[in-house]
């Protein structure tokens, strides 16, 4: 299947591992003596780049939006603010399609490539929708059906093409690129509007050339993956094909972890402004803690993946959310430019230890001939976990304040991690066993 | 399946391909941005003598917003001769106002970190001091004797995506050249109840010409627009309407200028209304178009207010002219021009 050594590739390239040149073949020999990097599939790592492109591409006209309606087209962001709640709901129906359709053609690859096609084209919408509000808005909602089509095969492929023991490191490494896309974008949208003051057209052209870059890694570098169909080809997943995997216990009790813990989370965009208000920073601030999150989250999701696969999931995946309680604590007790540091690196590790870790459990679970269906619905339980938890908070915050609606959010998510520590316990052992054999791989 | 050779082979060649498309838009496509024909600017280094007259008349004061070397600076244009030679200063900004012989602009440094500053500027727009902003400037005004300035910033509307706002109003003593408080430390009265809730928004400050204790705001809670009445000594404000943005008081005193909210064609707008504070009747401006901006007074009669540039004009906006009786037809008032302020009468004691 791997036509390609990667392994020897990057083996011979000056890596972390202290094994001497030459021996990366008879590691790839000998399962337990393998090499970080032969634990990651090539398809991985295509992946994780054309995210990584993907992202810049996306974020470097996420960060700038809001300046170009306002300063270029005299557009309020408040009018932007109105709709964006939809569009949620229609990505989260979208990734629900694409996960189905990519388990029913069994074309992930080609699903996955024109949902960051959708994507590369709105670069391109956007410039010519020129000053209309209505057609930006399409554009937005455009791109957001792309990035919704393009999730659930994308996390179907890098489940499909690891194995059941490095999922967690998997996608350990895609998060971490991904994270790095996040925060080279609104850097690249800076150098570009710092040389050509008001070029937003150019910005907007370089990001589409960045975007096509990352279609071009996944077009180029990702082997399609074939599910082999032992299992009998009649059957064709349907919407009762993607339920019938909530009949597995397993799967069903990482679905009520996830909607357990998404409840009592805070979302960043709270956290920080709870943060920026208790500072009294200003807003000058408020972009840097994203880019801070994002870069903790770079450094930290591999080893977060990594340590996952080696001492269980589950127990990696509850750390992670006492880290969020901790960046609520020092968001409450703290103060000055420590707690800011501090609550970004609490950011970061919970990042990494939830988000990657969490869909390789539910992946880990998942028949072959589910995968993107599965993994369609855990992302859009969790999401519609945390868009109720947002909503909520924002309620909480406007009758007890920050610091009190903060406090009861510290004390649900202390009863879930009680709760979750149960599930893991009770239904998942101690997650899965690193080196059990599976045999849909 | 491919060798690798020639795959990374391909992905080179779509890096140049990528790079190419990028190179020929920016040489060949893309047409700098040059200033609109028929406007002329003059930098006021270059002719002290003219600027001088243009000061001693009535005149506004403005951004400029031709998208070249002049984009954002401030500038002056007499209101007699609004087609002559605009006279563009140094002083770089988002924002500005001029009220009693003061002047005060609200800066925004775009940076890798965006820095925000309030700056007053002395009679030759040179900056006099500054004061630290905590976000992206919206609207600023000073008092019509000059003494005290008020500023509103967007502390979190930047966030697109985050879908709410929050905006920070804050009063700045020009005399003493210190900040004096936010409006989130007035007590709020309706019909006489005090209130409180964690939602309170200020923003368009307007100081009364009258009583230089008094001034006007908009107090968002609750989804409610409301247009507040403030005493300074006494740090309180009463709610007088509802539905009221961004007020902005004629030079009697007796009237507002302020935009409503209205859906329109299922988008979100704003419609220039004015409001007579004493009979409370209401009457919509003569503008069809959604005006997102805190207008100002030409005269008794009239309001000026800015619009995004139609195209091919690129980032600018114009100032319009209506009357504030709701009668006739909007007229083009200043191109290129962005937050207004009318100077009736210059060298009007301090």
């Amino acid at each position: 299947m791997y036509a390609i050594d990667w392994s020897a590739i990057f083996g011979r390239a000056p890596s972390k591992s202290a094994t001497p040149a030459g021996s990366d073949a008879a590691g790839a020999a000998h399962p337990e003596a393998r090499s970080f990097f032969s634990r990651i599939s090539p398809t991985v790592w295509a992946l994780g780049f054309t995210s990584l492109l993907t992202d810049v591409s996306s974020e470097m006209v996420a960060s700038v939006l809001p300046m170009y309606l306002v300063l270029q087209l005299g557009i309020s962001p408040v009018a932007f603010g109105i709709i964006d709640g939809l569009y949620q709901g229609i990505a989260a129906l979208v990734r629900i399609a694409g996960g189905m359709l990519g388990d029913r053609w069994r074309r992930y690859k080609e699903l996955a490539a024109v949902g960051y096609g959708v994507s590369a084209a709105c670069r391109l919408l956007i410039l010519a929708a020129g000053a209309s509000w209505t057609t930006i808005a399409a554009v937005v909602s455009i791109d957001r059906i792309g990035k919704g089509l393009r999730t659930a095969p994308r996390d179907a492929m890098i489940s499909l093409r690891s194995r059941s023991e490095d999922l967690a490191t998997a996608f350990g490494v895609h998060r971490a690129l991904d994270a790095v896309g996040a925060f080279i974008g609104p850097i690249v949208a800076f150098l570009v509007l710092a040389r050509m003051q008001g070029a937003f057209d150019v910005l907007f052209i370089v990001s589409f050339a960045v975007a096509v870059l990352g279609l071009g890694v996944i077009l180029i570098f990702v082997e399609p993956v074939r599910v082999e169909s032992r299992a009998s080809s009649a059957t064709v997943p349907g919407i009762r094909e993607m339920l019938g995997v909530l009949g597995l216990p397993r799967f069903r009790a990482i679905t009520i972890l996830a909607l357990m813990l998404g409840i009592p989370t805070i979302s960043d965009s709270f956290l920080f402004l709870s943060l920026q208000t208790k500072l009294q920073t200003g807003a000058t601030a408020f972009p840097l803690f994203y880019v801070g999150t994002s870069i903790c989250t770079a450094m930290f999701s591999v080893p977060g993946g990594r340590v996952a696969d080696i001492v269980g999931r589950g127990k990696v995946l509850l750390a992670g959310y006492v880290l969020l309680g901790l960046a609520y604590l020092s968001v409450m007790t703290t103060g000055g430019a420590a707690a800011v540091v501090l609550t970004l690196l609490l950011m970061g590790g919970y990042y990494a230890a939830t988000d990657g870790v969490l869909t390789a459990m539910a992946a880990a679970e998942l028949p072959a001939s589910a995968a993107g269906g599965g993994l369609a619905m855990l992302a859009t339980v969790t999401n519609v976990a945390r868009l109720a938890a947002s909503v909520i908070f924002g309620l909480l915050w406007s009758t007890v304040g920050m610091q009190g609606a903060t406090r009861i959010y510290l004390a649900g998510l202390a009863l879930a991690i009680v709760g979750a520590t149960f599930v893991v316990a009770r239904t998942l052992h101690a997650s899965r066993v690193p080196d059990a054999v599976d045999p849909a791989r | 399946m491919t060798p690798l050779g020639k795959r990374v082979a391909l992905f080179v060649g779509l890096c140049l391909a990528c790079g190419a498309i990028v190179a020929a838009y920016v040489l060949l496509v893309r047409k700098p941005p040059v200033a609109p024909a028929g406007i002329e600017s003059a930098w006021m280094r270059d002719h002290p003598r003219e600027v001088a007259d243009v000061l001693a008349h009535p005149h506004v004061v403005f951004i400029n917003t031709t998208f070249d070397d002049r984009n954002n600076r401030v500038s002056i244009a007499p209101l007699g001769a609004l087609s002559g030679p605009r006279y563009v200063t140094a002083a770089s900004c988002d924002r500005v106002y001029v009220g009693g012989g003061r002047r005060l602009c609200l800066k925004a440094d775009r940076k890798m970190i965006t820095s925000y500053a309030g700056i007053e500027l002395d009679e030759n727009f040179n900056e006099v001091w500054r004061f630290p902003l905590q976000g992206t400037p919206s609207r600023t005004r000073v008092s019509p004797d000059g003494r005290l300035g008020a500023v509103t910033v967007f502390v979190q509307g930047d966030s697109y995506a985050a879908g709410s706002f929050s905006t920070r109003t804050t009063l700045v003593d020009l005399v003493g050249r210190q900040i004096i408080r936010d409006l989130e430390t007035f007590a709020v009265r309706r019909d006489g109840q005090e209130f409180r809730k964690v939602d309170f928004n200020f923003w368009g400050v307007t100081f009364s010409p009258n009583d230089p204790d008094v001034f006007y705001s908009t107090l968002s809670t609750g989804g409610e627009m409301l247009l507040m009445r403030a005493s300074i000594s006494r740090r309180e404000m009463d709610v007088v309407q509802s539905g009221v943005e961004c007020p902005s008081l004629s030079p009697d005193g007796t009237r507002v200028v302020y935009k409503k909210r209205e859906i329109k064609g299922g988008r979100l707008g704003w419609r220039l209304h004015v409001l007579n504070l004493q009979t409370l009747a209401d009457v919509a401006v003569a503008e069809e178009r959604s005006v997102d901006d805190q207008a100002e007074w030409l005269d008794n009669d009239q309001v000026t207010y800015a619009l995004a540039s139609p195209p091919p004009a690129v980032a600018g906006s114009d100032l319009w002219v209506a009357r504030a009786d709701g009668t006739g037809s909007p007229r083009s008032f200043l191109q290129q021009a962005y937050s207004p302020s009318v100077v009736r009468s210059p060298g009007a004691a301090r």
